[in-house]
């Protein structure tokens, strides 16, 4: 399984570096007529083909399909023995159907154990891990193959495009409906149950949106779907198309502008087998604007209507016109830059910076008459469209008065979602941060089986080893309960340790909460954020507010941690490491973690051993506080003033001088290569004492640190 | 604003006396019922002699079948069976009669319709339908003040269309004067505004032919029995002049009857449980207003209120500007609902729902009458089977049986996979339901803020 990984991997970061321009155009055409093909019945449709056909001639066609197929056929058994072995809670008639889409679900989204036996009759396990969002690069504007399913299949981390892709070719192997839908830069599934018509899977986050959720926060005109552009499913042709104007984007980026007229005749056919393709038309738009400054360059001209004494630049400059209109007449419309960063802000819980509230316009401001205004918000994402006559479509901007183009615009400014050709990634962050979004929580889950509380959907943590970071006081409240907060290195080192979780979430607490005197309605206290002493903001309250934190995060910790599929018990472990201020609120989580565990024994396989340490890094007001669990432990470097030593029932307090001054000494950086030495020794040793005593000899030997023991 | 689709039909009472003749729809009459192909108009049935194998209203208590609502789409949540006791003892002594007179026959007679049946009122509802049929069909002009009348004076006849219209009249004059006393222009905007503020704030305008100041007050929404289930003048445009009280359907309804008067240019619209107004502004944009709360909302308000998907405004069911002819259409489905409340499901319905599919082919209210149409046909040919002591084979082979199953089955499967409609998720009704008394008390603070502006004044 590796050794393929790597193949395909290996394969898609030479493949760009092969062949020609001309052979890479060659393959290109030839891609476009097996798709043409398709699209015009001579040859057999297969989405599955089609896709793969599209990213080889990307990679020069050094695809291999036997290796695609065989990722791809292994999925679909594990979603056949999915489908086989889970009981879904459903009552309709169409129970088969459901539980196979159900199926194809989880093998993309949840951290399954499967087991086999081999030849010789022995047992094996085999863990998959759900398949993640990739964070970097997900607009693919580096390297293009960040779109591909044969990397999302090669690595296990896709992004809005793959994603979907993946579960559509899944789907149709095991002829399960299921069509892709368009939403603005973004895909999505679409599905029929008979109890509930039909329903949206967001591959991404894992949740099951409402249209309703959709449109309000992708700032959709209600005429854009009632013209088809969004939210409608799609069919062959249409799904051909939807590839075919892939290709053409994959082309340009192969062979770069020095042929816009093929990839604008495969949009041609594109757009005629699915002509309110926002995504052809927008592409199409830019690509004959590209012609049009091309021409320009030619001639020396600095501006678009500089060269129209001749006719021809007349007639293109029109039809370039003709285009962008026709887009902002079928109701597509840009998102405002504010609604974008206001959907970011919120998100993070930035508090810092003021979100932008967008005002309801007053229709009889003109009489002076002021009225009040229904809003699905509160003023966070724009509801109102077209207040202003001038649109903003890809690289131009259009005035829909006189239906004009007004301005090319040149540069893009960065902090705007690029709503160019080849961005068609949705919200960057959405894997990442929506399912925290408080907001979203009661439009999110509309499906079929969301409430099939048998098997819990394990979608965040692959392999359910829980390192859970408490994080300590914050300069900025972007930095709460994000990894922001710790040093990358650190997280490097933990992640790259040895205890298994590749490429997996952390999960991440703010420790910098205290507990105020009110009690909210689930019987704990209601917690606030920041500031000092004199505001309550004491270490009693901050173990207070652990408490309460870890009883509210009680269900989702239990979602993370996999089980072992014959028993079902919770076999999956957690390690705690908590910062500063952290450390406080870190105790109080992790007695009630524990008291929890207790309570509910019968849950895990082993109930005395859930927790596999907990790390004190610098821990401020150590004096103060009690470790409840008896495998804490803290580390303390001499310069830091900030923090001590002195947290009362340690199984073990470091001390270390590591770190120059006060600032190097307390920030979350300077412990990486001890939490390093320590995981290292923890992982190899079979008690405790073993641990401590491996781990001072690691860190000395590793990286020169001497451990004095108290 | 309502939510809640819960049933689809209950059969109110069955006012039956065997002394009263039965009407009967027939051959010809059936055809544009059962099918909205044709182009020809319904003859009104004549009444024929005493029968005694009239089809009997079937006095059944339905399950909570699946399917809109017919009773004005709006319901309590609940449903309401009123069974009558000494009808239930007539319907007993026919179905023994009639069970006599069958025996006397060699071959069971059925019906595949639903006869319609005489009682007084029935003429007025005749008549309004052929009224609001002209409309339609384009003999006579589009007169949507007329149409509301007929509809609600064919339930409620106590007031004539000269009551009806001058109270209208009233309002119209009230809201030209604003507009005179504060310069507004002959704008569409303008007038859009004066009918608003009429409607949903505190005016004052002085009347020149009564040489008095008068102050209007705003008209509000009437909590009691808001779906017109126990009342279905609740839901009336005449109870709303009279009480100044309304609810989504009739304070809408009004609203554009004022716009009619006055010339300017406003649209019904429809959301699940739900009418409200639409017009487009100076900018020539699209804007909703919502007289119940009476404010303005955004679409993406109805979409998340209402739950509103994809495919339900690809097919145009919600949030549609509507043509005047289908704002016609939607009175005529209101006539049927009140019908069916006084004489049940019958072919009259059915004839109604016809023709409003005919027109509009996707318009909900007529597919809705259409499926519960279909839907109470199908159990009453079943009923007959059952008592014939039929089986189910003869069912099978009964190609005028199976006629009316398909009928049933393409209904529904029109209403929920071509037109998209589906139920609003219970946990969502209960959530509306309990903010219901937080919209009061925001009316509430509404209302004492415009006391405080008054004050200010």
């Amino acid at each position: 399984m590796k050794k393929i990984a790597l193949l395909v991997l290996s394969l898609i970061y030479f493949g760009t570096t092969f062949g020609s321009e001309r052979e890479a155009k060659d393959i290109y055409q030839k891609a476009f007529s097996q798709l043409k093909q398709m699209l015009e019945g001579k040859a057999e449709y297969s989405f599955k083909k089609a896709v793969f056909i599209t990213e080889n001639a990307y990679l020069d066609g050094q695809l291999s399909y036997e290796q695609y197929e065989f990722h791809i056929d292994r999925l679909v058994q594990m979603a056949n023995v999915i489908a086989a072995s889970g009981d879904l809670q459903y009552t309709g008639k169409d129970k088969q159907s459901v539980t196979q889409a159900w199926s194809v679900f989880r093998v993309i989204k949840d951290s399954i154990s499967f087991q086999f036996s081999s030849d010789d009759n022995a047992l094996h396990t085999f863990q998959k891990f759900p398949f993640t969002y990739d964070m970097e690069d997900f607009w693919g504007e580096s390297d293009w193959t960040k779109m591909f399913v044969s990397k999302l299949l090669g690595d296990h981390s896709g992004n809005c495009h793959s994603l979907p892709a993946l579960y559509k070719i899944i789907a149709d192997e095991l002829k399960v409906p299921a069509y892709l839908a368009m939403a603005p830069n973004h895909t999505y599934i679409k599905q029929w149950s008979d109890e509930m018509g039909w329903y949206n899977t967001e591959l991404t986050t894992g949740r099951f949106p409402y249209d309703a959720a959709i449109k309000w926060n992708s700032y959709i005109k209600t005429e854009a779907i009632v013209n088809g552009l969004y939210m409608d499913t799609l069919s062959q042709k249409q799904n051909l198309a939807y590839i075919i104007t892939d290709l053409a984007q994959g082309y340009i980026r192969k062979v770069g502008y020095t042929d816009i007229r093929t990839p604008i005749n495969w949009l041609d056919i594109a757009i005629e087998n699915y002509p309110n393709y926002i995504n052809a038309l927008i592409l199409r738009a830019e690509l004959l604007k590209v012609e049009y400054e091309n021409m320009m360059i030619s001639k020396n001209a600095n501006h678009f209507n500089t060269i129209w004494d001749n006719k021809f630049a007349i007639q293109k400059f029109k039809e370039l016109e003709s285009a962008y209109l026709q887009i902002h007449e079928l109701g597509y419309r840009r998102m405002p830059k504010e609604m974008y960063l206001n959907w970011l802000f919120r998100i993070n819980e930035d508090t810092t910076r003021q979100a932008f509230k967008f005002e309801t316009p007053q229709p009889f401001k003109d009489f002076g008459f002021e009225v009040i205004t229904a809003t699905a918000g509160f003023g966070e994402n724009a509801e109102f469209h077209d207040q202003d006559s001038i649109f903003r479509i890809g690289s131009i901007e259009l005035n829909i008065l006189s239906g004009r183009i007004i301005r090319f615009i040149k540069d893009i400014p960065n902090d705007e979602m690029p709503d160019n050709i080849i961005s068609r990634m949705y919200d960057p962050a959405l894997g990442k941060w929506w399912q925290i979004d408080p907001a979203t929580d009661m439009l999110e889950m509309s499906s079929p089986y969301v409430y099939n509380l048998n098997n819990p959907i394990n979608y965040v943590d692959p392999d359910g080893q829980l390192p859970i970071f408490i994080n300590g006081k914050v300069d900025l409240d972007s930095k709460r309960a994000d990894d922001s907060y710790w040093s990358t290195q650190l997280l490097t080192t933990i992640r790259n340790s040895g205890i298994a979780n590749p490429g997996g979430q952390l999960h991440f607490v703010d420790g910098d909460q205290y507990a105020t005197a009110w009690s909210l309605s689930d019987g704990f206290r209601m917690l606030a954020k920041g500031g000092w002493a004199d505001q309550g903001n004491i270490s009693g309250n901050r173990v207070k507010a652990g408490v309460a934190q870890a009883n509210r995060d009680w269900k989702t910790i239990l979602s993370k941690l996999a089980k072992d599929p014959q028993s079902n018990k919770i076999v999956e472990k957690i390690q705690i490491y908590s910062h500063s201020r952290g450390s406080a609120f870190a105790t109080g989580y992790v007695e009630a973690l524990m008291k929890l565990i207790s309570d509910n024994s019968h849950l895990f396989a082993d109930p005395n051993s859930v927790i596999d340490y907990v790390l004190h890094l610098g821990p401020h007001q150590s004096g103060l506080l009690t470790a409840k669990a008896d495998n804490a432990f803290s580390m303390h470097h001499d310069d830091d003033w900030l923090s001590g030593n002195k947290i009362k029932g340690l199984k073990a307090a470091f001390s270390s001088d590591v770190g120059q001054g006060m600032k190097a000494a307390h920030d979350t950086d300077s412990f990486s290569n001890e939490v390093g030495a320590f995981i290292n020794a923890f992982i190899n040793s079979a008690s405790t004492q073993d641990t401590i005593d491996n781990f001072v000899k690691a860190a000395k030997k590793k990286y020169g640190i001497t451990i004095t023991v108290n | 604003m309502v939510r809640q689709i819960a049933i689809l039909l209950f059969l109110f009472s069955c006012i039956q006396s065997i002394a009263q003749p039965s009407i009967d729809f027939t051959g010809e009459e059936l055809q544009y019922a059962l099918t909205s192909n044709s182009t020809r108009q319904v003859k009104i049935p004549k009444i024929s002699p005493n029968d005694q194998l009239a089809g009997i209203n079937n006095n059944l208590s339905l399950p909570k079948p699946n399917g809109p609502n017919l009773d004005f789409g709006i319901s309590q949540g609940q449903d309401q069976m009123i069974v009558h006791s000494e009808i239930a003892k007539q319907h007993q002594q026919n179905l023994l009669r009639r069970k006599q007179i069958l025996k006397e026959f060699s071959k069971p007679a059925f019906r595949y319709n639903l006869p319609v049946h005489g009682g007084s009122g029935f003429g007025r509802y005749a008549a309004a339908f052929r009224e609001i049929e002209g409309m339609l069909v384009g003999s006579t002009p589009v007169d949507m003040k007329r149409a509301v009348w007929l509809v609600e004076s064919a339930y409620d006849p106590t007031m004539d269309y000269e009551e009806f219209s001058s109270m209208i009249d009233e309002g119209v004059r009230i809201i030209t004067l604003y507009m005179a006393e504060n310069r507004l222009p002959e704008t569409n905007m303008a007038k859009v505004m004066a009918i608003f503020k009429y409607m949903a704030d505190t005016i004052t305008v002085r009347v020149p032919e009564i040489e008095k100041t008068v102050t209007t007050r705003p008209m509000l929404y009437d909590y009691e029995d808001f779906g017109g289930k126990q009342d279905p003048t609740k839901v009336f445009v005449s109870k709303l002049l009279r009480s100044g009280s309304g609810q989504c359907m009739s304070l809408p309804m009004l609203f554009l009857l004022y716009a009619k008067e006055i010339g300017a240019e406003a649209f019904l619209a429809f959301a699940p449980e739900h009418t409200y107004i639409k017009f487009r502004d100076g900018r020539g944009n699209w804007q909703n207003i919502e007289l119940t709360g009476r404010m303005f909302s955004t679409d993406d308000f109805l979409w998340s209120s209402g739950f509103i998907t994809a495919e339900q405004v690809r097919s145009g069911i919600y949030l549609r500007p509507l043509p005047d002819k289908e704002v016609i259409a939607y009175q005529a489905a209101n006539l049927a609902i009140t019908y069916k409340r006084i004489f049940g499901v019958d072919d009259f319905v059915g004839t109604i729902g016809g023709m409003i599919v005919h027109y509009f082919p996707n318009n909900l209210n007529g597919n809705a009458l259409m499926y519960g149409y279909y839907k109470t046909l199908s159990r009453f040919v079943s009923q007959q089977y059952k008592q014939h002591d039929l089986s189910e084979n003869d069912l099978d082979k009964d190609e005028n049986a199976q006629r009316v199953l398909v009928s049933e089955k393409g209904a529904a499967t029109r209403i929920t996979k071509r037109l998209g409609w589906r139920e609003m998720p219970d946990w969502a009704y209960k959530a509306w339901l309990d903010g219901v008394n937080e919209i009061a008390a925001q009316r509430q603070h509404l209302v004492r803020k415009r006391q405080l502006e008054q004050q200010l004044k």
